[in-house]
C-alpha cells in the first residue's frame, strides 16, 4: 500500500471525527463537561494517580475541560482517534488490510463518545494501550520483550486500566501463535495473563484500592454510570487483542481468490473496506442520538443564559422530557414570553414547568436552575448540591459548584462561597469568574451585580419546608414576598394552567396586572375567556376589540371541537392555544 | 503506598530555594494565617501545626521558637508551612508544660511584613493514637462517595477503613468502638445491602437488626464497657428542607426507641421507659462503669405538623449488665425542654464526673442547627455550663472524649457554616476547656479543596484491624444474622 493510500483514510478519520463532534454533536460534549471539576492541584493529581487507570482518567478529565468549546474539544477527540489509527496501522504483521482495520478501530473508538454518559477516559485509555502495544512491537529482541512484558502489562494496568492491559497481552499472545517467535515470549505472555488477572487483587490487597473487583479491573471509569460494563471499549479491546488472528484470516488465500486477475478492480481490498464501513455505520447508528444532543444544546443555552437560542432550538416534532420542557419554559419566562408563547411549544403538564425531584443530576440541576431564577435561593442551593452528589461517577460538577458559590454569595454566606470559589479558582475556564467573584466579596461590592441584587430581593423571610406536592403554594409565597417577582407570578399562573386548574388561575390572575401595560399575555387571556364564557356569559359582552377577536377564535375552536374532537384543523389552527392544550393534551 | 508518593512529591516541592527575609515592615497585629492556632493548647504528641496565609501571598516564612527563645523550626514556602514531623516532636517534647512561639513573616507585593508572634501551649497530657471519622459531603438527600477513615494524630497518615465504593455504594455510618479500643467495633451499612457490622474480638458478623417487635433498624450505637452489650436507638428518620436562611435541613425522627443488643445471645431488650409511646427516646450512651444508660427523651409530638416543637431532655436509667435488665424509673438530669431547649448526643466523661451534651433550640439532629453548642453537666453537683472555649458562633455538635478524658473533639462548622471540621480542646478536671484547635493537616489548603465534612469523630487508642475484604464478601452475600427481641 502506498503512503498516500494510507494517509487518505488517516486524514479522513481526523476530519470526519473533528467535523462531527465540532459541528454536529458538540452539545453532547458540553453536557459531559459540566459534570466534572478538574482541579490543577497536587491533591487532585495524586488522588487519581494512586488508583488503577488513574493517568488515563487524569488525562481524560484534563481534556474534557475543553469540551466547553466543542470546536476545541473535538480537536482532542480527533487527535486521539487519529493516534489510534496511526498506532494500529503501524502494528507489524497486519498484512494488506492494516489500513481498513486501523480505520475501523479508530472510528469505533471515536464512537465511544456518542453516548453522552460515556467519558473521554475510554478513548484515552485505548489510545494509551495502542501506544504501548506499538512500543512493544518496536522492540526487536523477543527476549527483551519477554523480560519486560509482565512489568509493562502491570504498568499499563496502572496507568490506563484493565482493558488496555488485557488487549496488550492478548495481542502479544495471539501474535506468538500466528508468527513463530521466541518461546520465552510464550512463557512471558502467559505470565502476563496472570498479571492481568491478578492486578485487581494486587490493587485491592497491596495498594488498598477500595473498588469492587470489576471496577478494580477496569481501573479507569469509562462511563458516568460506573456500575455498567463499557461494552464498546470492551469490544474494541477484544478486536485489538485478537488482531493478529483477524489479520491472518483476512490475509488468507480465500479472500485473495475472489480477485479476478484480469480486472483492475480488487474485490479483496474492497470487501474489507465495505465491512469496516458497515460496522462503523452500524455502531454509529446504534449509538448516535441527535434528539438527546438537541436537548443537551437547550440545556447548555439555559446554563449560559442564552435564552432566545434555547427556545429557537426547541422543536415540537421531537418528544421532549420533563427536564427539556422545563428548560424551554424557563427560557420563555426569562424573556417574558411564557404567557404568550408557552403553548407554542409542546407542554406535558406541570412537571414540565417544575419537575419532581429525583436523585439524578440532570433533574436536580434543572430544579436548581428554576429555583435560582425564581429567587428560591435555599432550594437552588439544595438542588445544586443534590446535582453535585447525584453524579454517578462521584465527580464534583463544575456547574453545580458554580451555582453553590452564587447562591452563597446571594445569601451573603461569604466564607462558604469562598470555599467553592477556591475550588473553581483551580480550574482552567472558571478561574477568572471565580476570581472576579472573590474580588467582589473582598471589596464588599456584591451589590453591584444586578442579578445577585435582584435575586436577593426575591428571597423570602418567612421560613417553611419544601413541599413537592405544594409547588403552587411555594410559588405563591415567592410572589407574595416580592410582588415585583414577575417570573414567580407567571410560573404560578402557568402551573395552574398546565394543571388545568382554572379556578385558582382566575383567583390570582388579577395580581399580575402591574406586569402588563397593555394586555395580559395570550395564554392567560385564552384561559380567562374560556372561564368567563363558561361561568359568566354576560361578562363577555363588555369585551374590547382584541378580546372580541379572541372570543371569536374560541367560538370557532368550540365549533370544530364539538363537531369532531379529532379534527385535524384543531391542531393546525389552534395547536398553539391554551384551549387546545385544555381539551386535547 | 499512596502516602509515600505524596511525601516524596511534597518533599521535592519543599526543596525550593529559601529566600532571605528582609523585613520591610513590622506590625503589632496577629498574622493573617489559617488555621487559627493562636494561644491554643496542644497535646505533646500532636502532628505539626502547619499554617498558611489566608490571602494569596508570595511567600510565608515561619520560625518556631522554644520557650527559651531558641529558633528550632523554620519553614518558608509559597503556600503553607511544612514542618518536619520528627523535629516537631522533638520541639514539643522539650517544651512540655511550656509554650512554643510562632514568628510569622508574609511577603506580599515584594515586601516582607513581620507580624506579632503568637504562642502555643504544650500540654503534658498526650492524646490518643488516632481519630476515626467519616468523610462525607454535607449532603441533603443524595449522597455519593464516602468512607470511614482512621487518622494518626501524631502525623498526617490517613487510612481508609472502608469506602462505600466497595459496598455497592451503600451509605456507611455510625462507627463505634468499645472503650476506645478497636477489637470491638460496630458499623452500619445503609441501602440495598443494608446491615449492621459488629466486630468482636476480631470476629466479624453482619446483622439484620430489625425485628418484629422493633419498627426499624438499630442506629446510634454505644458499647457497654463489658464489650458484650451495645445500646442502639431505633428511629424512623426523615429530612425536610428549609426555605429561608440560615438553616438548610431538619432531620427529624417521627418516633424513636432505645434498645440494647446482647451480642452473645443475639437478642434485643428494652424497657417500657425506653420504648414509650408517649415519648421519643434516642442517643443512648453507657456510663463508663456500665451502670447507667444515658439517653435523650422528648414528649412525642406530631412531627409532620410541628417538627420545631419537639425538645429532648437528658435522662438516664440504671442498667444491670449481668441480667441485661433496666431500672424502673429514669432520672431527668437536664430538663432542657423547660427552658425551651433540646439536648442531643450525651457523652459521659471517662472518669464519670461529667456528661457532655449538645444543646440546641429544638429537635435532636443538632448538626444542622447553627445555635448548637456543647455543654457539660457536672454529675457531682448537677450544675451545667457551656464549654466556652470549645464552642463557636456556628454549629458545634458531635463531640467525643479522649480515653484520658483530657481532650475533647467536636464537629464544628465554625469556618464556613457547612463543612464540619474536627476541633480539639483540652478539658481540665473542673471541666474547663482551652481554646480549640483545628485538626492539623499536612497542608491547611486541603480543607479548601475537599468537598467533605469530617463526620462523627471518635478517638481510638490503637489502629483498626478490620478485614475489609471479609466485610465486602459478607455485605455482598447479604447473609445476615438475625436477632430476636426478648
Amino acid at each position: 500500500m502506498s503512503k498516500l493510500s494510507k494517509s487518505i483514510p488517516c486524514i479522513a478519520v481526523a476530519i470526519a471525527v473533528y467535523a462531527f463532534y465540532a459541528f454536529a454533536y458538540g452539545a453532547t460534549l458540553q453536557y459531559g463537561e459540566q459534570y466534572q471539576l478538574f482541579q490543577s492541584t497536587t491533591g487532585y493529581f495524586l488522588g487519581l494517580l494512586t488508583r488503577p487507570g488513574g493517568l488515563a482518567m487524569y488525562s481524560g478529565r484534563f481534556l474534557t475541560q475543553f469540551f466547553i468549546a466543542p470546536q476545541i474539544g473535538a480537536i482532542f477527540i480527533s487527535i486521539l482517534s487519529t493516534g489510534v489509527f496511526a498506532c494500529v496501522l503501524r502494528l507489524p504483521n497486519s498484512g494488506r488490510y492494516s489500513c481498513q482495520i486501523a480505520f475501523l478501530v479508530a472510528l469505533l473508538s471515536a464512537c465511544i463518545l456518542l453516548n453522552r454518559q460515556m467519558l473521554l477516559n475510554g478513548l484515552v485509555s485505548i489510545s494509551i494501550g495502542c501506544l504501548i502495544l506499538l512500543s512493544i512491537n518496536s522492540i526487536k529482541s523477543d527476549k527483551l520483550v519477554a523480560a519486560l512484558l509482565p512489568v509493562i502489562v502491570f504498568a499499563t494496568y496502572w496507568i490506563a486500566g484493565g482493558i488496555p492491559a488485557a488487549f496488550v497481552v492478548g495481542y502479544v499472545l495471539c501474535d506468538f501463535f500466528m508468527t513463530k517467535k521466541d518461546k520465552s515470549l510464550l512463557v512471558s505472555s502467559l505470565l502476563s495473563v496472570l498479571v492481568v488477572v491478578a492486578s485487581p487483587f494486587v490493587a485491592r490487597q497491596l495498594f488498598g484500592v477500595q473498588l469492587n473487583a470489576t471496577r478494580a479491573f477496569l481501573g479507569a471509569d469509562y462511563s458516568r454510570y460506573v456500575i455498567f460494563l463499557p461494552k464498546l471499549p470492551i469490544a474494541i479491546g477484544s478486536l485489538l487483542a485478537f488482531l493478529p488472528i483477524v489479520n491472518k484470516l483476512l490475509n488468507s488465500k480465500v479472500l485473495q481468490k475472489s480477485d479476478n486477475p484480469s480486472s483492475r478492480f480488487s474485490v479483496s481490498s474492497v470487501i474489507p473496506w465495505v465491512l469496516a464501513v458497515f460496522v462503523v455505520i452500524a455502531v454509529f447508528a446504534s449509538n448516535v442520538d441527535f434528539n438527546t444532543n438537541r436537548n443537551c444544546a437547550i440545556e447548555y443555552n439555559v446554563r449560559t443564559q442564552n435564552w432566545k437560542k434555547a427556545t429557537e432550538l426547541a422543536d415540537n416534532k421531537y418528544q421532549t422530557d420533563n427536564i427539556t420542557t422545563s428548560y424551554i419554559n424557563l427560557a420563555l419566562a426569562k424573556t417574558n414570553r411564557l404567557g404568550d408563547k408557552m403553548f407554542s411549544f409542546k407542554q406535558i403538564g406541570a412537571l414540565g414547568l417544575i419537575p419532581d425531584f429525583e436523585t439524578d443530576s440532570d433533574v436536580s440541576m434543572a430544579l436548581s436552575e428554576i429555583y435560582y431564577h425564581l429567587g428560591g435561593i435555599n432550594f437552588a442551593e439544595r438542588f445544586a448540591f443534590e446535582a453535585a452528589k447525584a453524579n454517578p461517577d462521584y465527580q464534583e460538577s463544575v456547574r453545580a459548584v458554580k451555582r453553590l458559590a452564587e447562591t452563597n454569595i446571594i445569601k451573603k454566606n461569604y466564607p462558604l462561597a469562598r470555599k467553592y470559589l477556591a475550588m473553581l479558582e483551580n480550574t482552567a475556564f472558571y478561574a477568572k469568574w471565580a476570581q472576579k467573584c472573590r474580588r467582589a466579596i473582598d471589596s464588599n461590592r456584591t451589590d453591584e451585580n444586578a442579578e445577585w441584587t435582584r435575586l436577593r430581593s426575591f428571597q423570602n423571610d418567612n421560613d417553611y419546608f419544601y413541599a413537592e406536592k405544594e409547588k403552587d403554594a411555594m410559588l405563591l409565597d415567592k410572589f407574595s414576598t416580592n410582588q415585583n417577582n414577575r417570573q414567580a407570578f407567571e410560573y404560578l399562573m402557568a402551573f395552574y394552567l398546565l394543571n388545568k386548574d382554572i379556578e385558582h388561575f382566575m383567583q390570582y390572575a388579577e395580581f399580575g396586572g402591574r406586569f402588563y401595560s397593555i394586555t395580559y399575555p395570550r395564554a392567560f387571556r385564552e384561559a380567562a375567556i374560556f372561564h368567563l364564557r363558561m361561568t359568566n356569559p354576560e361578562a363577555v359582552k363588555d369585551f374590547g376589540t382584541a378580546d372580541r377577536l379572541m372570543l371569536d377564535q374560541f367560538y370557532e375552536f368550540g365549533k370544530i371541537y364539538n363537531t369532531n374532537h379529532h379534527d385535524s384543523r384543531l391542531a393546525a389552527r389552534f395547536g398553539d392555544t391554551y384551549w387546545f392544550y385544555l381539551f386535547n393534551e | 503506598m499512596r502516602n509515600y508518593i505524596i511525601i516524596i512529591l511534597l518533599s521535592t516541592l519543599c526543596t525550593a530555594c529559601t529566600e532571605r527575609v528582609d523585613v520591610s515592615a513590622t506590625t503589632d497585629t496577629l498574622p493573617p494565617v489559617t488555621p487559627d492556632y493562636e494561644s491554643v493548647t496542644v497535646p505533646v504528641n500532636i502532628a505539626p501545626l502547619n499554617i498558611m496565609a489566608i490571602n494569596k501571598a508570595e511567600k510565608i516564612d515561619v520560625t518556631v521558637c522554644s520557650s527559651d527563645g531558641n529558633e528550632v523550626l523554620h519553614s518558608q514556602s509559597v503556600q503553607a508551612t511544612s514542618f518536619s514531623i520528627a523535629e516537631w516532636h522533638c520541639l514539643l517534647a522539650e517544651n512540655i508544660g511550656k509554650s512554643i512561639i510562632y514568628k510569622v513573616a508574609i511577603k506580599e507585593n515584594g515586601r516582607w511584613t513581620q507580624y506579632k508572634p503568637f504562642e502555643i501551649f504544650v500540654s503534658p497530657d498526650s492524646i490518643d493514637y488516632g481519630l476515626v471519622y467519616r468523610l462525607i459531603a454535607p449532603s441533603y438527600e443524595t449522597f455519593s462517595s464516602m468512607g470511614i477513615y482512621e487518622r494518626n494524630l501524631s502525623n498526617f497518615d490517613q487510612r481508609a477503613i472502608v469506602e462505600n465504593n466497595l459496598l455497592q455504594n451503600n451509605c456507611v455510618n455510625c462507627h463505634s468502638f468499645c472503650q476506645w479500643k478497636t477489637d470491638k467495633m460496630s458499623l452500619h451499612v445503609r441501602g440495598t445491602h443494608g446491615c449492621t457490622m459488629i466486630l468482636t474480638d476480631n470476629r466479624l458478623q453482619v446483622y439484620n437488626t430489625r425485628t418484629d417487635s422493633t419498627r426499624g433498624n438499630c442506629v446510634y450505637p454505644s458499647w457497654h464497657p463489658n464489650g458484650r452489650h451495645i445500646a442502639y436507638s431505633v428511629n424512623e428518620t426523615r429530612q425536610i428542607f428549609h426555605s429561608a436562611n440560615p438553616k438548610r435541613i431538619e432531620v427529624i425522627d417521627r418516633w424513636s426507641d432505645v434498645v440494647v443488643l446482647d451480642t452473645k445471645t443475639n437478642t434485643l431488650s428494652s424497657s417500657p421507659n425506653l420504648m414509650s409511646k408517649d415519648n421519643f427516646e434516642t442517643f443512648p450512651y453507657f456510663s463508663p462503669d456500665g451502670k447507667w444508660l444515658y439517653f435523650c427523651s422528648a414528649r412525642a409530638v406530631d412531627m409532620d405538623t410541628a417538627p420545631q416543637s419537639v425538645r429532648y431532655n437528658l435522662c438516664r436509667i440504671a442498667f444491670d449488665s449481668e441480667s441485661g435488665t433496666f431500672g424502673h424509673q429514669p432520672d431527668t438530669l437536664v430538663n432542657a425542654s423547660s427552658i425551651g431547649k433540646s439536648v442531643s448526643f450525651p457523652r459521659p466523661s471517662p472518669d464519670g464526673s461529667f456528661v457532655a451534651y449538645t444543646l440546641s433550640d429544638y429537635g435532636q439532629f443538632s448538626i444542622w442547627h447553627p445555635e448548637s453548642d456543647v455543654w457539660l453537666l457536672n454529675l457531682s453537683d448537677g450544675t451545667t455550663h457551656r464549654i466556652d472555649n470549645l464552642n463557636s458562633g456556628d454549629v458545634d455538635s458531635y463531640h467525643s472524649w479522649s480515653s484520658s478524658g483530657r481532650w475533647m473533639v467536636v464537629s464544628s462548622r465554625r469556618e464556613n457554616g457547612l463543612f464540619t471540621q474536627p476541633f480539639i480542646a483540652h478539658i481540665d478536671t473542673c471541666g474547663n476547656a482551652t481554646k480549640a484547635f483545628r485538626l492539623p493537616l499536612r497542608s491547611p489548603a486541603d480543607f479548601d479543596e475537599m468537598f467533605y465534612s469530617f463526620n462523627v469523630p471518635e478517638f481510638i487508642t490503637e489502629p483498626i484491624r478490620l478485614n475489609v475484604r471479609d466485610l465486602e464478601k459478607k455485605v455482598e452475600k447479604h447473609d445476615l444474622q438475625k436477632i430476636t427481641f426478648k
